[in-house]
This record gives C-alpha cells, structure tokens and sequence, in this order.
C-alpha cells in the first residue's frame, strides 16, 4: 500500500517535470529558430544597405531602440488615457465650468502692470461673481479674486453674499424637519415661550374660537 | 500604434501560433518581440529599396525621432504611391516562413 503510494508520487513529479521541461526545451528551440530568423533579416537588410551601417552611427540610430521608444510612447498614452477616465469610470466627472450669472457680464476695470511697471487701469469684460486672474506683478500682494462692483440697487433680485446655498442656520433643505419643530422659533425641548423675545400678543393656545352656533 | 506602419503589419497571426505552445507569458511576449525585430528589419529593407538612396539619410533620422509619425507614410508616398501594397506583402510573405517554422515545431 506504501509502496504504491510512493510510486504515485514519483509518477506525479515525473509528469510535471516532464511538462515543465518539454516547454522550456520549446521555447528554447524556438527562440533559437526565430533568432536566426531575425538575423538573417538583419544582415540582408545591411547587405542590401551598405551605406546604412555609416547613417546609423553617424547619426546614433539604433533599430531596436525606434521599436521600443514606440511603445513607450504607445505605452505611455494608454496609461494617460486610462487616468484621465478615471473619474468618467466611477461616474463623478470634475466641473469646472462656472456657472453663468443671471445679470450676464458686466464692464469692470481691474490695475494692470504695463512695460514700465506702472499700474494703469484696464477695461476687460468678465463675467460679475465670476473670479478672475489679477496679475500681481509689483504689488506685493496675492492675486485675489475680482469682486463685482458694490451696486445693489440695480440688482434688487441678486441674493446677498452671505446668502444661504442650500441650507438655513446650519439646516439643508433636504433634512428632514426636527422632531418638535421649536428650533426654529428659537426655542428649546419642553419651553413654550422664549424669555428673551418680548411678547406681542396671547399665545395661540389662549385665544378662544368663538364658534357659531347652529353650523355643525 | 507605436510605429507609423504598425496597422499594415499585424502580430495577431504570430500570437495565435506561439499561443498553441502554452508558454509562460514573459517567454511568449520574448518570442514575439523577435518576430517584431524580424519584421522590421523586413519592412525597413522594402521602404528604402523603393525611395531613392538621396533620401535615406533624412527619412531615417525623421524616422528614428518619430516612429509613430503617421506622416512619415504620406512623405513615402511622395516616391512609391503604392508603399502601403508594398509594405504588407514584405511583412506578409515573412510571416507566412515564420508560421511555417513555428509549426513545424509543435
């Protein structure tokens, strides 16, 4: 019974080694055929060519070397190509196209170094809210955004710069209401009233509803 | 692509025939990359026997700055309007002896 186990053994290395070496001896027969292959190649191409072995080193060119630099460079586009589509892939692409303001662009002036240094005035039109590249050359300051000009009356609609995107007092829109509803009128859990805010009238809950009598 | 002739001189038939040898992966693509060395020096031999010898200096140092250069085909075509025939039966017929010898070792 030992006695045939160990032959199965014996018989399970044999066969991979056997498979092993019958593919190594492959691929070394055929990695010799095709060598000669490939120098025949070479020599009638020089043979054909005489001047060509002059060009090469004249000007250090060396065959195998085009091949590789082209799929380096094949190589290399693909990588770039497959990081740029990352965030496609995963469904979020990056915006960075700002949005356009409801009033359009506006005419603004913004300092501009000329040749000289000095800092003149220059008309550009941009877009109000939007922020623009300010050329910090001689100023001694980082660029900073472009702020629109401070013209409120002509734009009675525009919200103002402390306006709320999205949330009032720390509150989303989308968030559900809260329990009981008194955050709000700036009251706690279990206070009717607030202390601090004088009283107008009666509380709703002390006003009687006169009912007519006779209507069900 | 990363030669300019690169779509008239297809590996796929090559790859299929190492492919029955089921080789480990490093050696297959080794063994390939002979056959690509083969045929390049095969379809290199072609171009310039069919442009002028005046020329050969130019197109191989433009060739060796860009390989991937797809001008490069149209500047051929300036000298033998039909390179392209010409490259594909050079790099076919060399293929053909390569399959050929391939399987005759399997």
């Amino acid at each position: 019974m030992q006695s045939n186990s160990h032959l199965g053994k014996i018989q399970l290395m044999a066969f991979w080694t056997n498979l092993f070496g019958k593919a190594e001896d492959k691929y070394e027969t055929l990695r010799e055929r095709l060598t000669v292959h490939e120098q025949n190649s070479q020599e009638q191409l020089h043979a054909t060519h005489p001047h060509l072995s002059d060009l090469f080193a004249k000007h250090q060119i060396d065959l195998r070397q085009i091949r590789k630099q082209g799929v380096r460079i094949a190589t290399a586009a693909a990588v770039l190509g497959a990081f740029l589509a990352i965030p496609h892939l995963i469904g979020h692409p990056s915006v960075t196209t700002p949005r356009p303001q409801p009033n359009g662009g506006k005419e603004v002036t913004r300092p501009v170094a000329d040749q000289s240094g000095r800092i003149t005035p220059t008309a550009i039109s941009t877009q109000a809210g939007t922020p623009v590249e300010q050329s910090s050359v001689g100023t001694g300051t980082p660029s900073q955004p472009e702020a629109p000009p401070s013209d409120s009356t002509d734009q009675p609609d525009q919200p103002s710069s402390k306006g709320h995107q999205g949330h009032i007092h720390g509150r989303s829109y989308l968030a559900p209401p809260k329990e009981h509803g008194l955050h709000d009128l700036g009251l706690h859990r279990g206070q009717l009233k607030n202390p601090q805010v004088p009283e107008i009238g009666p509380h709703p809950s002390e006003l009687t509803v006169n009912k007519k009598e006779g209507k069900t | 692509m990363s030669v300019f002739y690169d779509h008239l001189v297809g590996l796929d038939d090559i790859h299929n025939e190492i492919l029955e040898f089921d080789l480990p992966t490093r050696q297959h693509y080794h063994l390939l990359q002979i056959v690509d060395s083969t045929l390049h020096h095969e379809v290199l031999n072609v171009i310039l026997l069919e442009i002028p010898v005046a020329v050969h200096e130019h197109f191989l140092v433009e060739f060796n700055n860009r390989p991937g250069d797809p001008a490069h085909l149209d500047y051929l075509k300036l000298f033998r309007p039909n390179i392209e025939d010409k490259i594909r039966e050079a790099a076919d017929g060399t293929k053909t002896r390569l399959i050929q010898e391939i399987s005759s070792l399997r």
